[in-house]
């Protein structure tokens, strides 16, 4: 038996999963029927267990763990088995770095479709209320604090959605005191999709009669240099940044190193600093970095006083330089859950709880029938669930973190909190309503909205402005 | 444009007079002496063709030196006044006014018809609008919309005033339609509450004729009324299951109605949980209900290691526990109609996570049939969200695991089948009530103690730490293998109580654990 002491625990659980240590060769080793219900509990062991063995290396294990859940799994089943097939496989890749040629070879002739991306986010917008409650939050939140300016420019940091700006249009030319000149910055790493903005909110600008300019930047959310958005003096500026700044963390880890508790790196995180630092050749990131306090940032103090929050010296610096700008008003929307954590396990752990939830949110709200459901699940969650838990470091792009600690990174770039309005909150309450969409809830934390499925909340947004430092 | 006139006095019905796009500021409406049939239209009143755009001008009357426009004539008079322009104000014509009706300019519609003429100009501006105009007022808390202003006053100042609703959320203005969908709504309600298990004893009856079966014995020996024998379908559990689960069943039943009980496996456990308790809810992983009659059943029968028995628990407390995720929401309502006890009412509206929790101490868990252990009839819903087989799941990993204390959440002390536990136990319970309260009072998401409970679970499968925690003192450092907790649990046995688990379990949560473990050991 390769496990260790499962026999001899007397009174485990697993005891009733005698099967789970069968050898391999057995075939199915479910010689009843389970119901869905079974196989639901029996998949999350499953999946525990092979986390586990997936954390710790034990290959041979997770592989006899893998094999077993691949009976129970399906990503045409039940909710809980398709989860399991998109975390199995999210381990099976994370194990098959083991082996950096086998992973590169089976990897290397994937066609990665741009239309198809862009389908899946479209998907995704349509068939869930949460882009859209969100676009709502952020124009509302953006129209509010633009009372009154005739001049505002809007920086989009994913601009994917015209239905987004197309709303703030005609929000704003809906105002008393006639539309603002508008202007938006979208950022985007497609062209396509960027061109695709701009005709169609030049077309709605043009008909509602509101001057308006769109500006393209493609590029990559890290390497935006922030000086090519040319923010005039006299603009009133806003930010959106809907499921972005995740991103910006992966930069955190790279730089750190994975281990922020290891004290060797504590003394070396600064005199790597201005190394990495010329290294990225970044004009914002070395810029910003001259100005910013070390001290905030370094793991020491971290460790010091416990703190969640890890240190993410690009994320500081993006954000710093952000408020720089003097934004009237940054708009955050964010998944609101920790799948940053540093082990796989607390990553696996709330990525289960959080993706449960968002199926289970995908099931209700649409048939199980489409083609479509599947494809929001496979290639946008199972790609996020394979990017928490199969990457590490650069690679590792979709860093969730929980709100209180947006907030707190946020408050240290020197951005204050604006609370969000009730009036948005009402908007957001009578979308769902009029859509029908059942079991949605939107709760008002502290100023900030979390958007939830049946009390588990799954996004955050939140408001944030200018803080004066006095 | 012309207009064009029609001289002929034909029959009545006849008259096709349009008055095309009219640049002129005055329009002048065409004398149309016809002959109009009955019905409203007085036949000798002259009718009035108006263009669109003259029926939709405002202000027909504009003032030539300053471009003012009037509605009325004599406002444009007044105002030539202070130009010091010629003005005349008309008087009331001596002569009898000529009555005027008017027809609506859009050729298909029916007022097009000089015998279905308006009388009213007003009325046939509105008209014009309301059947042949862009909706251009929109209701802003409904989605209506309207092409009159008017209208659309009208709307918004009743709109959401005078609501019925009925239970299961649905609005209406009218109370005819209300009554009719409540009709219809209450049959559904009523079907899917029919596995609530209404209060009334016939409700039970039906409740037990659901295909649930735990239920009916459940129900049964709470309500100690008689009601159908289990005759119900589907597996019958093992007759070991049964008592297990009847017995189980507490005293806690009498406090709250038998439809409560239907109630999702994380609603449930905060009710039962909450109504005995008094102290403030123990964040405890302790499973409360449907595991506690597990765990009974694991400790218990240990030897039965049959997976028969587990299948046939799961099935039992599948049944009690299943819900769809809309079902959800219907039960909550069921729930609130019932009038739900004191400790109900907010216990719905608590985070999931404080539903989870038993207020129970660990060894009460397995312990007393007090235990709010409640076997529901659930609504015979075939597959269950996977957000409650999670959370399912952490009762169950949490109450069985032994590896409980790894995690460190204080939480299930289901140690109390571990003999070898024993001396960690007193640690951990005095951690517990620490990170409960800290955890509770912090309101961690469900997640966090869901996860750790699974973690505990998951963790347990290999590790089994606690047991071989105490030899691993000694260095054995068996189960701990390759598992990161692995050193934690000897740290803890070594240091014989709750520890530094932050290093060790990196949650979010453990932050705050740490921080009263420190303060508690």
């Amino acid at each position: 038996m390769t496990q260790e002491g499962p026999s001899s625990v007397t009174s485990s659980p697993l005891q009733f999963f005698p099967w789970m240590y069968l050898s391999p060769g057995l075939g199915s080793p479910f010689p009843w029927e389970l119901k869905s219900e079974e196989r639901g509990l029996c998949l999350i062991h499953l999946l525990g267990a092979c986390a586990n063995h997936v954390a710790a290396g034990r290959l041979e294990n997770a592989n006899i763990g893998l094999e077993q859940i691949s009976h129970l799994a399906s990503p045409d089943g039940d909710t809980m088995q398709r989860i399991a097939a998109y975390f199995t496989e999210a381990f099976a890749d994370r194990m098959l770095k083991a082996w950096p040629g086998l992973h590169r070879a089976l990897n290397s002739t994937k066609i990665s479709s741009v239309s198809e991306e862009i389908l899946v986010q479209k998907l995704f917008f349509e068939l869930c209320p949460f882009l859209k409650i969100a676009y709502v939050i952020t124009n509302q939140a953006i129209v509010e604090a633009m009372e009154g300016e005739k001049m505002v420019h809007i920086i989009d940091l994913n601009s994917s959605e015209p239905a987004q700006w197309i709303n703030l249009l005609q929000t704003f030319s809906a105002r008393p005191e006639g539309p603002p000149h508008l202007r938006i910055t979208g950022v985007h790493e497609q062209k396509e999709v960027l061109e695709q903005m701009a005709l169609r909110l030049a077309a709605e600008a043009e008909k509602l009669d509101i001057p308006f300019q769109f500006n393209p930047i493609v590029c990559k959310l890290e390497n935006l240099d922030l000086e090519s958005l040319r923010v005039k003096t006299g603009e009133a500026l806003a930010v959106s940044s809907v499921l972005q700044l995740h991103s910006l963390l992966a930069f955190d880890d790279e730089m750190l190193g994975r281990s922020i508790n290891s004290p060797s790196m504590s003394r070396n995180i600064n005199s790597n600093w201005s190394d990495r630092a010329s290294q990225m050749n970044k004009r914002t990131l070395g810029e910003w970095l001259e100005k910013e306090p070390f001290h905030m940032y370094s793991p020491g103090s971290d460790l010091a006083t416990p703190s969640p929050l890890s240190p993410a010296p690009k994320m500081g610096s993006f954000l710093t330089a952000l408020r720089a700008l003097s934004p009237k008003v940054m708009v955050v929307t964010e998944q609101e859950s920790n799948h940053n954590g540093s082990t796989l396990m607390e990553r696996v752990m709330e990525a289960l709880n959080f993706y449960a939830a968002l199926f289970d949110c995908l099931e209700s709200t649409v048939s199980r029938a489409p083609l479509e459901r599947q494809k929001v699940e496979k290639m946008l969650f199972g790609e996020e669930i394979k990017n928490i838990i199969a990457c590490e470091g650069l690679e590792r792009k979709e860093r969730h973190e929980k709100l209180e600690k947006w907030i707190l990174r946020l408050e240290l770039a020197g951005f204050g909190m604006v609370p969000l309005s009730y009036h948005g909150m009402l908007q957001a309450g009578r979308l769902l309503q009029a859509n029908n969409y059942d079991g949605y809830k939107i709760k008002e934390q502290n100023g900030c909205l979390v958007m939830c499925w049946q009390e588990r909340p799954l996004y955050s947004m939140s408001a944030w402005g200018f803080r004066r430092y006095d | 444009m012309p207009v064009e006139l029609d001289n002929s006095s034909t029959a009545s019905g006849e008259a096709s007079v349009s008055s095309t796009g009219n640049q002129n500021p005055h329009p002048k409406p065409t004398a149309k002496k016809k002959r109009n049939l009955p019905g409203m239209p007085d036949p000798d009143a002259e009718v009035i063709a108006l263009s669109p755009k003259a029926l939709l001008a405002t202000n027909r009357f504009v003032c030539e030196i300053c471009n003012k426009g009037f509605q009325r004539d004599q406002n444009l008079q007044l105002h030539r006044r202070g130009h010091n322009l010629p003005w005349k104000l008309r008087q009331r014509s001596s002569k009898e006014v000529k009555k005027k009706v008017y027809v609506c300019p859009e050729p298909t519609c029916v007022h097009h018809d000089p015998s279905r003429a308006l009388g009213d100009l007003t009325g046939i501006k509105k008209h014009f609008c309301r059947k042949h105009g862009e909706k251009k007022w929109k209701c802003d808390k409904c989605s209506k919309k309207y092409a009159v202003q008017s209208d659309w006053k009208a709307h918004s100042k009743i709109c959401g005033t005078r609501e019925y609703k009925c239970d299961c959320g649905t609005l209406f203005s009218r109370r005819d339609s209300f009554i009719t969908h409540r009709a219809f709504c209450d049959a559904l309600a009523e079907e899917s509450a029919k596995a609530q298990t209404q209060p009334q004893p016939q409700n039970q009856d039906q409740a037990v004729a659901n295909p649930n079966s735990d239920s009916d014995p459940k129900v049964q020996a709470v309500d100690s009324s008689p009601p159908a024998a289990p005759a119900p379908p589907p597996p019958p559990p093992p007759a070991a299951v049964v008592p297990v689960q009847v017995s189980a069943s507490g005293p806690v039943a009498p406090a709250l109605p038998q439809s409560t009980s239907v109630i999702s496996s994380s609603v449930l456990p905060i009710q039962s949980s909450e109504l005995p308790q008094n102290s403030t809810p123990i964040v405890e992983e302790a499973p409360t209900l449907a595991p506690a009659g597990m765990n009974r059943n694991c400790s218990g029968s240990t030897s039965s290691t049959s997976s028969g028995v587990f299948a046939s628990l799961f099935a039992s407390s599948t049944e009690s526990a299943n819900l769809k995720p809309p079902a959800f929401t219907d039960l909550i309502r069921a729930m609130g109609r019932q009038d739900p006890p004191a400790g109900l009412a907010p216990s719905t509206s608590t985070e999931p996570i404080s539903l989870c929790l038993s207020t129970n101490h660990g060894s009460s868990i397995f312990g007393t049939a007090g235990q709010e252990r409640r076997q529901y009839a659930p609504p015979p819903q075939p597959t269950m969200s996977a957000t409650a087989l999670l959370q399912k799941a952490a009762q169950m990993g949490a109450a069985a695991s032994n590896a409980s204390l790894l995690c460190g959440f204080g939480l299930v002390s289901s140690s109390s089948s571990s003999a070898q536990q024993d001396n960690l136990q007193w640690g951990q319970r005095q951690v517990e009530p620490d990170n409960a309260s800290v955890a509770a009072g912090l309101g961690l998401g469900l997640p966090c103690d869901g996860s750790s409970g699974l973690k505990e679970l998951m963790m347990g499968t290999s590790l089994f730490g606690p047991k071989q925690a105490t030899h691993d003192f000694l260095g054995l450092g068996v189960a701990a293998g390759g598992n990161p907790n692995g050193g934690l649990s000897a740290l803890m046995t070594s240091i014989g109580g709750g520890l530094d688990l932050s290093a060790a379990a990196s949650f979010g949560g453990a932050d705050f654990t740490s921080k009263d473990i420190g303060r508690s050991s």
